[in-house]
C-alpha cells in the first residue's frame, strides 16, 4: 500500500498553507511541481517561497494531531532541516464562565 | 444570567468569604456555602474559623475549636473533636440535649431536633421534644 503525506508551508514564517494525504495502490507520487500546478491552495506560490515536508510511511499520531484542532501546527524554519512542531493553543487565563461554572466558584465548590 | 468572567466569579467569592466572617452564627447557618471550604492544602486554620462542611447531603457550618492545619486528617469527619457545631441550622436554633434556664425556648420559638423542626408550645421550655413531647409541636 503506497502512502504519501505532504505539508506545504511558508518558508519565511513556517505557517502551514496546505496538506494532503493519499493512500492506496493506485496512487502516483507526483513531483512537487505537479502539486503547485494542480492545487488551488498553492496558486501563486512557488518552491522559492513554499517548503514541503513529506512522509512516505503513515504516521497516525501526526495525522491526528494535525486534524484534531487541539494543536497549532507550524514548521520551525529556524531548524535545519525544517521540522513540524505542534504547540497547544494558549489558554485564556480569564475565560467567560457558564452559569453553572460561575455558581460553583461563587459557592466555593470549585476554584 | 449575565455572563461572568473567571476573575469576576473569584472576586465575588472572595468578597462573600470575607463578609461571612462578620455575621453571627444564626445568620451563618442560613448560608453555609458562603464560608470557606477545606482544600487539604495544609494551610493554618485559626481557632474560631467557620467553614462550610457537607453533612448527609446538605451543607452546614463548623467552627475550628483549635488552631489546626487544613489536612485530610484534621477534617471534621476524621477529627470531630477539633471542630464545634454551631447552634443553628437554617437560621433556627438546634435544640441541645440539655437546656438550661438561660437557653430555654420561648413560646412559638422554633428549634431543630434531629432533622425535624419543632415549635415550642410554652415559654421557658427547658425540655427536649423527646423528653417532654407535649411542650413541642412539629412546625409546618
Amino acid at each position: 500500500m503506497k502512502y504519501i503525506f505532504r505539508i506545504f508551508y511558508d518558508l519565511t514564517t513556517g505557517e502551514i498553507i496546505f496538506f494532503y494525504t493519499q493512500t492506496g495502490e493506485a496512487i502516483n507520487i507526483m513531483p512537487l511541481s505537479h502539486d503547485f500546478a494542480v492545487y488551488p491552495q498553492l496558486a501563486d506560490r512557488t518552491e522559492a517561497d513554499t517548503g514541503c515536508l513529506e512522509w512516505l510511511e503513515r504516521d497516525e499520531d501526526l495525522e491526528t494531531k494535525l486534524t484534531s484542532g487541539e494543536y497549532i501546527a507550524t514548521v520551525d524554519v529556524t531548524q535545519t532541516p525544517h521540522a513540524l512542531v505542534f504547540t497547544e493553543p494558549p489558554v485564556d487565563p480569564n475565560p467567560t464562565l457558564t452559569a453553572d461554572e460561575a455558581l460553583a466558584i461563587i459557592t466555593g465548590e470549585a476554584e | 444570567m449575565e455572563s461572568m468572567k473567571l476573575s469576576e466569579a473569584r472576586a465575588l467569592r472572595a468578597l462573600l468569604v470575607a463578609a461571612s466572617a462578620n455575621v453571627d452564627d444564626r445568620t451563618a447557618s442560613t448560608a453555609p456555602k458562603a464560608f470557606p471550604r477545606l482544600r487539604g492544602g495544609g494551610e493554618l486554620i485559626a481557632a474560631g474559623t467557620r467553614i462550610c462542611w457537607p453533612v448527609d447531603g446538605r451543607t452546614c457550618v463548623k467552627r475550628a475549636a483549635v488552631d489546626l492545619w487544613d489536612t485530610a486528617e484534621n477534617a471534621p469527619d476524621a477529627a470531630p473533636t477539633l471542630w464545634e457545631d454551631i447552634a443553628y441550622r437554617d437560621g433556627e436554633r438546634i435544640i441541645p440535649e440539655t437546656i438550661t434556664a438561660g437557653t430555654a425556648f420561648a413560646e412559638g420559638e422554633l428549634g431543630w431536633w434531629g432533622d425535624v423542626l419543632y415549635r415550642s408550645k410554652q415559654d421557658a421550655n427547658v425540655w427536649t421534644p423527646e423528653a417532654y413531647p407535649d411542650a413541642w409541636e412539629v412546625a409546618e
